[in-house]
């Protein structure tokens, strides 16, 4: 079998290759507007009918038998551009697609990847025109809350940007910026996403079936491409909403040859308060500056050495900081003087670098070569320093404490596009990651000293310095993949690939071999049945706090003991594209997931890396659904309607880690029905209106419902206890989720650009969704009579909220 | 510009009044099966000790009254497949005149009007087989160092350990010229403090944050722990045991007041069920998860579960601890 399958790899591009001769049409696709290179722009010769997409490049290659080529290139929003010529050799086509099909409408469009015709399965590619259409809270664009809105992908907890694709947890999503990881994508708990829709060109989900060139996460990937910048002419934009600003620039340093992109976003209600600071203090000695923000800094430069040959450099760095310094001026107290300063830091954030150099080796193939380093931080520091003296005494005391955890990456990867033949798109590559974990380290760092004048003075001295954690965890990541796109026939097209990987820990190497295969039949023109199965593995465990996402949660690799994660895949659907006016599609998938970690009952996450491995249990889990959409991609009124029913469930039934007593349990986030309905209306260019209603079943808690008494088992004097029994972990449903959010753009041209107001009102109809329960005790007024009782109480955190944004771009 | 601040302002402020209006809170309604009560049977039976049953129900989380006994229960205990004779019963408990030995099955059945059969067996493990192999005692950090060995028999077994001893409370007062005098109470008999480092408990829950990596630390007035690691084998424990400064040993006259090691042999249902009943009232644990007490209670909630306890007298050997 082995051997059977080594030969396929081998002749695996050689299939298909016809005896008549052929020549190569290769280049790239640009908008001709920006210069900016189009993903997945269709290539086409319309009278074979053979073609092919654009890579993450703009770049394409298409090869075809030497005779007449009618050459199409599209993209939607675009002009088509269309040639004909007789193909006698290979050539070089770069095609500058100009923007003017005037759509009248924010278009929804998820065919490029995965319309009627495609291989893809369970892939969705989100336009950022849409993103920034649809309304959310506080009028901030957020990648991931628009995501959320799509069939198969839920929410955590209102308002949360936790992302949970088909029953996996939040840690089993592969963020891609630039295709590098980011690891944390969220600020202020998951309140906003870490992406800044400003500098984003292209967001693709894949939510399974993944293609061969993905690995590393078990439940889905979101390639989030960033702008590289117009090549000819200096644009920007500048935007100020109810919670942060933002300014965005590019434009060409040498023209149509070397482009920047710059962008940067603030949350600015610390600077407002900053000035009010003082006024809380009640000691006029004390000055006081205290407050949060969160920032992220985008750019990217881009070189165009040659046709051939491209060079990229992005960076990335956002950061969630709280910050409290307190200053005296000198006092005296009872004649003795007296200042002090105390700072407190609490900061959290990625850093993401990459390099990337792209290369056309030949007209059919290209390479990519990356660099990349990303890291993640959390670092909570505090310094005290106390001076006291007068003419007997001189007195200080400093001390310094921090807590740091955090995880590095150093990456090298080469990727390869091939296309032999217009029946074969075949991608491969290999890279490594090196991986520094660094789960928890605290310190403390202290002195106390005091000298007493006399005669002879004397002076007494403490002090201490510790330190507390784990040290660095080295890890090794290795991986190659291969992937073809393989046209059978007309009607039969197959994505078929193989994911190999190797994690090096504690001296302990895990392998894994994934097969990845996605395929589609056209059932009729606009009628096709696809399928797709893969399989997954993960080498790393996000160890959570809570269902918020803190900045606490600690990233730790698996272990000698503890095996990776990993996950089979199988999804089928219908996709029918009912021309111009809607596009359906209805698919099932079945995952299972084994070496899942959940924490044992009654584990404290304090402290969570210390003996982690001792606080989880190992399990699986399993989770299956139907998700059906329905889209509208053109005309004045476009959007979709998405309904998913799904389950997912739990099983910890191993010895000495059975949870739920071993028997099956549903996981947190299982959610019998989810809906989600998003309509956009653009009556004309000065104004569009985005609606959209959500529905889910309410979250899995856990909730001991009766109580009864026993004896503490540790006591000596037969105290009585009352305990809470738990019939089952999640046994209990918190009320359902819903929501109307409305958003309105106000577009007027200006003299140098176009501005916009937009005035959004999330929660329209003041739905109280809850957040949290907890007990609380009531007085009851009956009658006179006023009694006490104790309730469930559920904390709603966003009632209905209207914001106001404004944007400039020129 | 200065429009364009009005109106972020204006926003900024009709936000902060809407949030500040809007009731956020929303008290949850229950459906009627899930306040409906349990029968809670609790009764821990102990090898030659007579067996006694309590019954009562569960009560509903939010509900703040006392707990009610069941007092008209239709109970019946089968010792090895025979039914035994109730001697009595007592506001919601039962006494059965039933001596369990090792070995012994012990089934149960219980009728409550109004709910379903409550059913529940357990057999009565086997006294375990335990020396003490050393006690060193410090008289200078008061400190009592006991070296417990077990002979474990094949399979699955659990057990507790606990320490008890004599004491005297000691009551400082001081007098005008601020010394201290200390005054003893009459000796009374406590459990004592103890920690370990063993490994056998690392599942134990009242463990040490600030461990490194691979390092246990166990303490309490009493310990369990199973024979994951050493079963069928022979197995020694070191123990420390503490006494703090409100009281005062008696460890000098141990043959007028001695120190007591008991080890106890749970049925694998009582160490469940203690594990989670412990864990449930740990106090300490912070966000946590929530903790399902164990039962193998059908029908109801609660526990049957016996043991076997075996005491040892120690002598201890004054010396300095390292």
């Amino acid at each position: 079998m082995k051997k059977l399958f080594c030969i396929i790899l081998l002749f695996w591009p050689f299939f298909g290759i016809q005896a008549q001769r052929q020549h190569t049409i290769s280049g790239t696709v640009v908008s001709s507007s920006s210069g900016e290179p189009l993903i997945c722009a269709t290539v086409v010769d319309v009278r074979s009918g053979k073609g092919t997409v654009t890579n993450a490049n703009g770049r394409f290659s298409l090869t075809l038998p030497a005779d007449t080529v009618a050459f199409r290139v599209s993209y939607v929003g675009y002009q088509r551009f269309d040639s004909l010529f007789c193909l006698s050799g290979n050539m070089v086509m770069n095609v500058s697609l100009l923007s003017g099909v005037q759509l009248r409408a924010v278009t929804v469009n998820a065919e490029r990847v995965a319309s009627a015709k495609s291989s893809q399965i369970s892939a969705i590619e989100v336009p950022m025109e849409q993103i920034k259409a649809v309304p959310v809270l506080f009028g901030e664009t957020d990648i991931l809350k628009t995501m959320q809105l799509l069939p198969g992908v839920q929410n955590g907890t209102e308002g949360m940007s936790g992302v949970y694709v088909r029953g996996g947890g939040p840690d089993e999503n592969l963020f891609l910026l630039d295709g590098v990881s980011l690891y944390n994508v969220n600020h202020l708990g998951g309140f906003f996403s870490a992406f800044n829709s400003s500098a984003v060109k292209n967001v693709t989900l894949y939510k399974g079936s993944f293609p061969a060139r993905f690995g590393g996460r078990l439940s889905s990937v979101l390639d989030i491409a960033t702008n590289n910048g117009h090549d000819k002419e200096f644009h920007g934009d500048i935007s100020i909403g109810a919670v942060a600003a933002k300014i965005t620039l590019e434009g060409p340093i040498i023209k149509e040859k070397t482009t920047f992109s710059v962008s940067y976003r603030r949350t600015y209600a610390d600077l407002l308060v900053k000035p009010f600071m003082s006024l809380g203090s009640t000691f006029s000695e004390e000055k006081v500056n205290a407050g949060y923000y969160f920032y992220d800094l985008n750019a990217k430069v881009t070189h165009k050495v040659s046709d051939k040959s491209r060079l990229f450099a992005s960076y990335y760095m956002g950061d969630d900081v709280v910050y409290l310094k307190v200053k005296t001026n000198d006092w005296i107290d009872y004649g003795f003087n007296w200042k002090y300063w105390m700072k407190m830091g609490y900061n959290w954030g990625n850093i993401v670098g990459s390099l990337r150099w792209n290369y056309a080796l030949k007209p059919k193939l290209f390479m990519n070569i990356t660099a990349a380093y990303t890291r993640y931080r959390n670092n909570i520091s505090m310094g005290v320093e106390e001076y006291g003296w007068d003419e007997d005494v001189d007195y200080s005391y400093q001390m310094d404490m921090f807590y740091k955890s955090g995880i590095r990456d150093l990456i090298g990867r080469a990727d390869f596009d091939f296309a032999p033949n217009p029946d074969h798109a075949i991608k491969f590559g290999a890279g490594t990651i090196h991986h520094i974990f660094t789960p928890e380290v605290m310190g403390m760092k202290s002195e106390d000293k005091e000298t007493q004048f006399g005669d002879t003075d004397s002076t007494f001295t403490n002090r201490m310095d510790t330190t507390l954690g784990e040290s660095r965890v080295h890890a090794e990541e290795l991986f190659c993949y291969f992937e073809d796109d393989w046209s059978l026939t007309p009607a039969l097209k197959i994505n078929m690939g193989l994911y190999a990987s190797g994690f090096v820990v504690e001296n302990k190497f895990y392998p894994s071999v994934q097969p990845r295969i996605s395929g589609r039949l056209l059932l009729s023109d606009k009628l096709s049945f696809k399928a797709g199965y893969a399989y997954m593995t993960q080498y790393m465990h996000l160890l959570s706090n809570s269902s918020i996402n803190l900045p606490t949660d600690l990233w730790v690799p698996v272990t000698a003991r503890i095996a990776p994660m990993n996950a089979h895949q199988v999804a089928a659907g219908l996709f029918y594209n009912w021309t111009d006016i809607a596009d359906f599609s209805v698919e099932a998938y079945y995952k299972r997931m084994n070496n899942l970690l959940e924490y044992r009952d009654g584990v404290s996450f304090w402290s969570s890396s210390t003996n982690w491995e001792d606080k989880v249990c190992i399990g699986k889990g399993w989770s299956y659904g139907l998700e059906f959409l329905a889209q509208r991609t053109l005309g004045p009124v476009s959007g979709w309607v998405g309904y998913t029913w799904s389950r997912t469930m739990r099983l910890f039934d191993r010895e000495g880690m059975e949870i739920n007593n071993g028997k099956p349990f549903p996981a947190k986030y299982d959610r019998r029905h989810d809906i989600s309905i998003v309509l956009m209306y653009k009556p004309s260019d000065r104004f569009d209106v985005g609606l959209t209603w959500v529905y889910s079943t309410g979250n899995a808690a856990t909730l001991a419902m009766q109580e009864f008494q026993d004896e503490d088992p540790d006591s000596d004097d037969g105290s009585q206890n009352v305990y809470g029994y738990v019939e089952g972990r999640n046994n209990f449903r918190m009320p359902a989720y819903h929501r109307m959010d409305i958003g309105v753009n106000f577009h007027k041209q200006k003299k140098y650009g176009t501005r916009t107001i937009n005035i959004s009102v999330y929660n329209l109809y003041n739905r109280n969704n809850p957040f949290i329960v907890y007990e609380s005790g009531r007085y009851h007024y009956t009658n006179g009579d006023v009694t006490y009782r104790s309730a469930l109480v559920q904390l709603s955190i966003f009632p209905i909220i209207p914001s106001i944004s404004y944007q400039y771009k020129f | 510009m200065k429009r364009l601040f009005l109106t972020v302002g204006m926003a900024a402020g009709l936000v902060s009044a809407l949030i500040g209006l809007a009731g956020c809170e929303k008290v949850v309604e229950f459906k009627v099966d899930e306040v409906t009560p349990y029968v809670v049977l609790v009764s821990k039976p102990e090898a030659d000790s007579m067996v006694r049953i309590k019954l009562s129900h569960s009560r509903f989380f939010l509900d703040g009254h006392s707990f009610r006994t069941i007092r008209n229960a239709d109970v019946r205990l089968y010792a090895n497949g025979r039914q035994t004779n109730r001697l009595s019963a007592d506001d919601g408990e039962y006494f059965f005149d039933c001596l369990p030995q090792a070995g012994d099955t012990l089934d149960l059945q219980v009728l409550v009007p109004g709910y379903p059969m409550v059913q529940a067996g357990t057999r009565v493990p086997a006294e375990p087989d335990v020396e003490v192999l050393e006690t060193a005692y410090d008289s200078l950090s008061q400190t009592c160092q006991v070296k417990v060995r077990i002979h474990d028999p094949q399979g699955k077994n659990y057990y507790r350990i606990s320490f008890d001893g004599w004491v005297r409370k000691i009551t400082n007062r001081y007098d005008q010229n601020g010394f201290i005098e200390s005054d003893t109470t009459e000796p009374e008999f406590i459990s004592l403090w103890f920690s370990t480092s063993d490994v056998v408990f690392t599942d134990a829950t009242s463990v040490d944050f600030l461990l490194e990596q691979g390092e246990t630390h166990a303490s309490g007035k009493s310990l369990r722990f199973s024979d994951r690691l050493f079963d069928g084998k022979s197995y020694t424990m070191v123990f420390n045991l503490y006494l703090n400064n409100a009281y005062k040993d008696l460890l000098s006259d141990t043959s007028q007041y001695p120190y007591t090691v008991c080890v106890s042999a749970l049925s694998g249902d009582r160490y469940l069920y203690d594990n989670t009943l412990e864990k449930a009232d740990d106090e300490f644990a912070i966000l946590s998860e929530p903790v399902q007490i164990y039962t193998n209670v059908q029908g109801g909630i609660g526990v049957f579960a016996a043991s076997n306890n075996r005491k040892i007298k120690l002598k201890p050997v004054f010396r300095r601890i390292q």
